[in-house]
């Protein structure tokens, strides 16, 4: 073994060249990375994978990526073990209906800022499962979808949680299958009312960080277990205003924030002046719902 | 009177064989026929290889396969049931319990004295009863929760994990019941991953149902592919090409290279020696892109259909096959020579999660799992199939029972594997050229396919396939415009799930991923 350790050390890491993007997941990414929420995740995006009725294909490639030759964790990208770890949901399979409801569960369990991050022709539309009486089909038919990767090979993976990574860091803006514009944007940013939005007044240009956070607060619907609940939740944000003033330093610096993102799962910390100063028209913007 | 009476002997009494039904005879009984059965099956030591619900235009039936493990005898036996009630085999032969409450899940069928009538598959989300019955009834979501088996006594408590699981892994609900540390009871609550499978594959042609079959557990996509294909050509009466069934097992080997070499690596991780899965999924690395080079998909997906094999090696192949052989027994002999010397590895798997022969016997688990606990049956020889019956490879068997066993059939099997894939490409049947230099996939025309179909009206085939997990069985019933009526695939995963309840019992609860990856059961081919 220590042979073996020695060679490594010797012979050099056998981890290869990041692949470039592909050209299919950039037209459906359309570029367009926002500079101002660069500093929002830093070179970090914790990713847990949720199998909702996949064949395992999808997983075994996930896995492979892992591997000494793919290596993700060299981009910052990682697989964590509780969705309340995680910035994305990477869902695979064509939601069966006996997972329809853990999927949901776990989405909420999820703290903003999340991307649900579709895996696969299955998790896509449905695949060959679609029209089955016990498959959903997309997981866009549970909760809200905001990147797909079609295919599952590791190198395509791979190039999409690059893309994943890259469009993470600011807003890019994808077009789903029925023509609508989704925003791969974090669900935090969704602060303005929907009565507001569809009022036609601009909202005012927010002045100043504390004074904005003050008022977060979403409308975003609440899931049970035997549907939607409806009604204004306090953010995480909102709940944890209160007694933390001493952090405010940690945030001063993108590095810092990282560390402090890290370790406060509730992602205070990665909200940052920029993204404040970001133009009310992401505001304006209405939360999606997820179909149902 | 124990084991007398020959399989064979006792299924012409029960019954006439059924007509169209290859290879093995399956014989209709009637309610005392099957009574019959299931005094004998207590008296006997046969195997049950699957129960399964049918519907067909006459109502429905229940299907159950057999084999006397000696001789390698294989036989069905039918019971229609038109009343929707069979008599249990639960009580002589443990594992029908939970193809029963599957059976009863999807068709409506009840078996009478089952001794677990509580409903698998179907937990009440599906907006249907029974789907796959002639009238499936609407049902709504149930209110009570699952009632689990209960363990009461002093100190006790209850542990749920999943169906989220904190790995990259499938969905399955584990209930821990645990003294401390030690684990008293665990059940299982699977389903989660129910596609529908069955429902799906009805009415397909042949072509799309095995695109749905290959998708029924991705890391075994090519045994599964393959005894569908084998299964329709026996109901069919199809003869394949002979290069494609040498190309077939190449594919079944490689499969099996790549999983073992997966397993190993993550067994080891699950005792937290991350070195061996760092080194093992290099190795698993090298075979899927070989793979990929070879037949164009990593896994091999698709690869296998009914009829033969597309498409076929690519011209480097069998060359770069064989540097990859070499290559692979030069690097996973020093792996395995650590795995052998560290103590702290070996403390964590010796004596880990044993399973008694007798236990192994009574679910008929076969795979690693079956070979570990000394039951050293495999499809590939027993009953065996082409071509592996000129190929030269010994089946390893353990009787220790425990994790550490479970590793070494499957690094004996990595070593037979490599065998294997060097003799099937140095005796693999040559390309057949055309006068005109254009080669033929290794493939049955869907014409010629859709004429057998025609011409013999149709026909019920039956495959018995060795897995990287165990031996898969599959059985369909094609119609006469050559479409599926009706497919069941029986994953080795269903007789191997119970037996992991009672590996773990009175082991640790961190003792129980590493429990749970030496079995590595699948989770989508068992929920279909």
């Amino acid at each position: 073994m220590f042979k073996h350790i020695l060679r490594s050390l010797t012979g050099g890491p056998v981890t290869e060249a990041a692949p470039a993007p592909s050209p299919d997941g950039l037209a459906e990414l359309a570029g367009l990375v926002d500079r101002a929420a660069k500093a929002r995740l830093g070179r970090s995006l914790s990713i847990r994978a949720v199998d909702a009725g996949s064949c395992n294909g999808c997983e075994l490639e996930l896995h492979a990526m892992n591997n000494p030759l793919y290596d993700l964790e060299r981009f910052g990208l990682r697989f964590v073990a509780s969705p309340r770890h995680a910035d994305v949901l990477l869902v695979t399979g064509p939601v069966t209906k006996n997972m329809a409801d853990a999927l949901r569960r776990t989405w909420e369990a999820t703290p903003d800022p999340k991307w649900v991050v579709a895996c696969g022709a299955c998790a896509i539309d449905g695949g060959v499962f679609a029209g089955s009486y016990a498959c959903l089909g997309p997981v866009e038919t549970v909760i809200p979808v905001d990147l797909r990767i079609p295919a599952a090979p590791p190198t395509e993976l791979l190039a999409g949680c690059w893309l994943c990574w890259s469009a993470a860091r600011g807003r890019v803006a994808t077009k789903t299958k029925n023509g609508r514009n989704h925003s791969f944007r974090p669900c935090h940013q969704n602060t303005a009312r929907p009565n507001q939005a569809a009022s036609g007044f601009p909202p005012k240009p927010r002045p100043a960080l504390r004074r904005q956070r003050s008022s977060f607060r979403t409308t975003r619907p609440r899931f049970r277990a035997n549907g939607i609940v409806g009604g204004p939740v306090a953010s995480n944000s909102a709940r944890h205003r209160s007694g933390s003033k001493g952090r405010r330093d940690l945030r001063a610096h993108p590095r810092a924030q990282n560390r402090h993102a890290r370790l406060h799962p509730t992602k205070r910390g990665r909200a940052s002046p920029a993204h404040d100063a970001e133009s009310p028209r992401l505001r304006r913007q209405a939360f999606r719902r997820p179909v149902r | 009177m124990y084991g007398e009476e020959p399989l064979f002997g006792l299924l012409n009494r029960l019954g006439r064989p059924a007509p169209n039904h290859r290879p093995w005879p399956r014989h209709v009984t009637d309610r005392a026929g099957w009574r019959l059965l299931i005094d004998h099956l207590g008296q006997n030591n046969w195997s049950l290889l699957g129960l399964w619900g049918d519907r067909a235009a006459d109502g429905l039936s229940v299907h159950a396969a057999l084999r006397e493990d000696l001789s390698g005898d294989v036989g069905l036996v039918s019971l229609p049931c038109p009343d929707g009630r069979f008599p249990s085999l639960s009580a002589v032969r443990p594992a029908a319990i939970r193809l029963e409450r599957a059976a009863c899940d999807l068709f409506g069928l009840t078996a009478e004295g089952i001794t677990d009538p509580r409903p698998w598959l179907d937990h009440g989300q599906w907006g249907l009863r029974h789907p796959l019955a002639q009238t499936p009834t609407f049902s709504t979501p149930p209110t009570a929760p699952y009632p689990f088996l209960k363990s009461e006594g002093h100190g006790l408590h209850q542990i749920p994990v999943g169906p989220v699981h904190a790995g990259i892994i499938e969905p399955g609900h584990f209930r821990f019941t645990a003294n401390g540390e030690t684990v008293a009871r665990l059940e299982e609550r699977l389903g989660y991953v129910h596609k529908g499978i069955e429902g799906l594959t009805r009415g397909k042609p042949v072509l799309e149902a095995a695109r749905i079959i290959a998708r029924l557990s991705g890391d075994s996509t090519v045994a599964h592919s393959i005894a569908f294909a084998r299964a329709v050509e026996s109901a069919l009466a199809l003869t394949i090409p002979p290069r494609a069934v040498w190309l077939r097992a190449l594919m079944a080997e490689l499969e099996r290279l790549a999983n073992h070499f997966g397993d190993i690596g993550a067994i080891c991780n699950d005792a937290a020696f991350a070195f061996m899965l760092a080194e093992l999924s290099q190795l698993r690395e090298a075979v899927l892109r070989a793979a990929d080079a070879c037949f164009g998909h990593r896994l091999m997906m698709d690869c296998v259909i009914p009829g033969g094999v597309f498409p076929d090696i690519a011209e480097t192949g069998p060359k770069r096959l064989l540097d990859l052989t070499i290559e692979l027994r030069r690097r996973f002999a020093p792996l395995v020579a650590i795995y052998d010397n560290k103590a702290s590895l070996q403390d964590r798997t010796v004596s880990t999660g044993i399973v008694n022969t007798g236990l192994v016997n009574r679910f008929g688990a076969g795979g690693h799992v079956g070979r570990a606990s000394g039951r050293g049956l495999d499809a590939r020889k027993s009953p065996g199939y082409a071509p592996y019956n000129d190929l030269e490879f010994e089946v390893p068997v353990l009787t220790e029972g425990d994790v550490n066993a479970r590793v070494w059939i499957r690094i004996r099997e990595v070593e037979q594997s490599l065998s294997l894939v060097e003799q099937i490409v140095r005796r693999m049947p040559g390309v057949p050229r055309g006068p005109d230099g254009i080669t033929p996939p290794p493939l049955l025309p869907m014409d010629h396919i859709l004429d057998h179909a025609k011409a013999g009206g149709g026909g019920e085939g039956m495959a018995l396939v060795e897995s990287f997990r165990g031996e898969i069985l599959t059985w369909v019933r094609i119609a006469a415009d050559g479409t599926v009526e009706r497919c069941h695939p029986r994953d080795p995963s269903w007789f191997q799930w119970p037996l992991l309840e009672a590996a773990i019992e009175g082991n640790i609860v961190a003792d129980f991923p590493l429990c749970n990856k030496s079995f590595n059961c699948t989770y989508s081919g068992h929920d279909l």
